[in-house]
């Protein structure tokens, strides 16, 4: 990877591998808050994404998981260009994508999709099903037979081909996630990012379209990016999984390792919400986190976590209190164990309990 | 959440599981538009007048002469129509409207006048659609600077007094054969159309703007441009087509307040030119005389409120059955 810039801080972090299909490093996006109507002023900024790092490896898929608001769409938007970013780079196949122009863009366009979370308003209510999966052909000039290509892809993704000619009011929610789901894949893309995907169906519907991707990443080769607010969700479909909070990766690891052994106390809390059954550690206690997530137009000083970390009090021994690297410095995300990454400056450690402190 | 997890891993659910497949019904957009629009009989009766009165506009000559047998300037029975003091006689078999002052045809002046009226009317808001559109979706799509000074154009030409403007206008270059601006604005048809158009075209623009504001936060825009396509695309394939329910709704709303705009303008009588029959210019007519002579009044006037009453049930109608969400 010669492009690799000197630039490049020598940390070690899970924002360098070889071979990675997409990289991210060092991503940042805050978005301006302004005032006045005709002189505009900026008087905040939202940092919605700070110093994102990580890669996305062929074939693989990697689960982003946060609350709302954490940054998780805008990181999306990033990696399709659909944002500029603020500072940071993003690579492609080791190709440094982040200034390029659209119509440099425009061949990277075929490679890396995107599927939306919306399925109401991600398909144009006044155009037939087949115009809205024939517009890739359309927009980068595909030769040959579009409407068999079109009928072929409902085919494929289980909707009626005969219901070419229809408009989208006419299907279901979980329908016209499949019609989306048809258009990222029509120009045979490498990468799809699905932007919670499922979150917005009902439950029923959900295991559906989840099965459908799984089925067409195994057919097509594709790697996913497939973000979503729940944990359960993300589990199953992934091999990887980054947690953010704030606009920061806090956590990065192994699907299963992640949820058996979490390391970033945020990650913990988290997974201590999530159901039993669907957990692998017994008896694993709630956390209950105290306040509210920070506001992003206003975030903490040193670990974004710090106002409300549990571990971080049981370190300086008293409900209110955090130690002061916590409090004043930003930990990296450094490598905690084999392939497992986490931004905290103590981590949890194995069968750590938490709960206490927050109650404590 | 739960029951999704549970089904999901389970490989026996194929993808193509008919589920949810079967409650499609095969319904365009158009078809629902109609059917809706169809139970709408107030909405009906607006169309069937604004019909009945453009066929009457398209075919007023031959009505006139085929009906009355005399043309909107016809004075040949000047005499017969007038008493000896110059007073205008009302209706009679001959003239079923009555006479106008200068003895004319008052049925034939009225239906040529719809012609005046709709032609005015329709040519302004067409007009004033195109600008308002263009203007509209540039602002409300590309922001930024073009978007306030668009805006502020919007809000400027909106709050400016509007009739005491058309007046001026219409008064400076109305009031000389060789019109004004050295004789590049020139009296007539055209002046109105103009005046009309530059007046109402800010009303279209401000939906059309606000409509592509929301339009523009849809996820499709986003889809649309993470398939690279480009703004002429977005904008004529993906924001276009969701404006024409509300183009066509306001146009039909603005029509009426044209047509009352031209008649304004020609009671004034700086409307259409002298010879052109105009319902503004025969209630002007009509008011010096409205006590020996109502029905100079009555019937112009007459016309003039069913016309826009028509244009205003339609519009209304369309906007039921376009878009039946927007409450009222
Ligand atoms: N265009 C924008 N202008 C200003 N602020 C924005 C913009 N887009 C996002 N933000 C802010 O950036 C932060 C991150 O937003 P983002 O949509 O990426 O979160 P998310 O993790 O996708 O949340 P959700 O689960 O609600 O989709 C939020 O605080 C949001 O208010
Ligand atoms: S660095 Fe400190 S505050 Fe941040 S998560 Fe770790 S223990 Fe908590
Ligand atoms: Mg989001």
């Amino acid at each position: 990877m010669s492009q690799i810039a000197p630039t490049e801080p020598a940390s070690s972090g899970p924002g360098r591998r070889d071979g990675a299909l997409i990289e991210v490093r060092n991503l940042s996006k805050h978005f301006p808050v302004t005032e006045g109507i005709i002189f505009r002023k900026e008087v905040a900024r939202v940092q919605a994404v700070a110093d994102v790092s990580f890669t996305l490896m062929p074939g693989e898929t990697l689960g982003l998981v946060g609350e709302s608001g954490c940054g998780k769409s805008t990181t999306a938007r990033l990696i399709t260009k659909l944002l500029p970013a603020s500072s940071g780079q993003i690579f492609f196949e080791g190709r440094d994508i982040t200034k390029l122009s659209r119509r440099d863009m425009l061949p990277l366009r075929r490679e890396i999709q995107m599927i939306f979370q919306d399925p109401y308003s991600s398909v144009n209510p006044k155009q037939t099903v087949g115009q809205i999966i024939g517009a890739p052909f359309d927009i980068h000039k595909i030769p040959g037979d579009q409407k068999k290509q079109v009928r072929e892809l409902m085919d494929r993704v289980g909707l009626n081909p005969e219901h070419y000619n229809r408009y989208p009011h006419e299907f279901s929610g979980g329908q016209r996630q499949r019609i989306g789901v048809a258009r990222a894949l029509a120009l045979r893309p490498k990468v799809i990012i699905c932007d919670e995907p499922v979150s917005a169906l009902d439950v029923s519907i959900q295991a559906q379209i989840l099965n459908l991707l799984e089925d067409l990443q195994d057919e097509f080769k594709l790697t996913y990016l497939f973000i979503s607010h729940d944990l359960g969700v993300v589990r199953h479909i992934s091999d990887r999984i980054a947690v953010m909070y704030l606009g920061h990766v806090v956590e990065v690891a192994q699907a299963d390792e992640l949820y058996e052994d979490p390391k970033h106390p945020y990650t913990a809390a988290l997974l201590s919400a999530v159901p039993k059954a669907y957990s692998d550690t017994d008896a694993r206690e709630r956390v209950v986190l105290t306040g509210d997530v920070p506001s992003p137009m206003d975030p903490p000083s040193g670990c974004p976590f710090h106002p409300r970390c549990p571990k971080a009090r049981i370190v300086a021994g008293s409900k209110d209190k955090v130690p002061d690297n916590c409090r004043d410095v930003m930990p990296p995300l450094g490598e905690v164990a084999s392939n497992h990454y986490a931004a905290c400056w103590y981590p949890v450690d194995v069968g750590e309990k938490l709960h206490r402190a927050a109650h404590a | 959440m739960s029951q999704a997890i549970e089904d999901f891993g389970l490989p026996v659910q194929g993808p193509i599981s008919g589920q949810d497949t079967e409650q499609v019904e095969g319904r365009t957009p158009r078809q629902l538009f109609w059917l809706r629009f169809r139970q709408d009989k107030v909405a009906f009766v607006g169309l069937a007048v604004i019909l009945l009165l453009t066929l009457t506009a398209i075919f007023a000559p031959v009505i006139a002469d085929k009906v009355a047998h005399r043309g909107p300037n016809d004075q040949t029975l000047a005499r017969e129509m007038t008493d000896e003091f110059g007073l205008p006689k009302g209706p009679n078999e001959t003239y079923i409207f009555g006479a106008d002052k200068a003895g004319r045809d008052l049925f034939v002046r009225v239906i040529y006048g719809a012609r005046t009226s709709l032609l005015v009317a329709i040519v302004a808001t067409g007009i004033s659609v195109v600008i308002g559109v263009t203007l509209g979706m540039i602002a409300g799509f590309i922001g930024g600077k073009i978007d306030t000074i668009i805006s502020r154009l919007i809000d400027v030409i909106l709050s400016l007094p509007l009739l005491l403007f058309a007046i001026g206008i219409a008064a400076a270059c109305s009031t000389s054969k060789e019109g004004c601006l050295g004789g590049r604005i020139k009296p007539g048809l055209g002046l109105v159309v103009f005046i009309i158009a530059a007046f109402s075209w800010p009303y279209i623009a401000r939906i059309v703007r606000g409509n592509t504001l929301s339009i523009r936060e849809k996820e499709f825009i986003e889809a649309s441009r993470s398939l690279g396509a480009r703004n002429s695309r977005i904008m004529f394939r993906e924001v276009l087509p969701n404006l024409v329910a509300p183009i066509i709704i306001y146009a039909t709303l603005i029509i009426p307040n044209n047509i009352i705009f031209e008649a304004a303008l020609s009671f004034l009588g700086l409307g259409v030119p002298q010879k052109t029959p105009s319902w503004g210019r025969m209630l002007s007519d009509a008011s010096r005389l409205l006590e020996v002579a109502p029905w100079m009044m009555i019937f112009p006037a007459l016309f003039l409120v069913l016309t826009t009453l028509a244009f205003n049930l339609l519009g209304d109608g369309l906007r039921d059955a376009l878009d039946p969400r927007a409450g009222r």
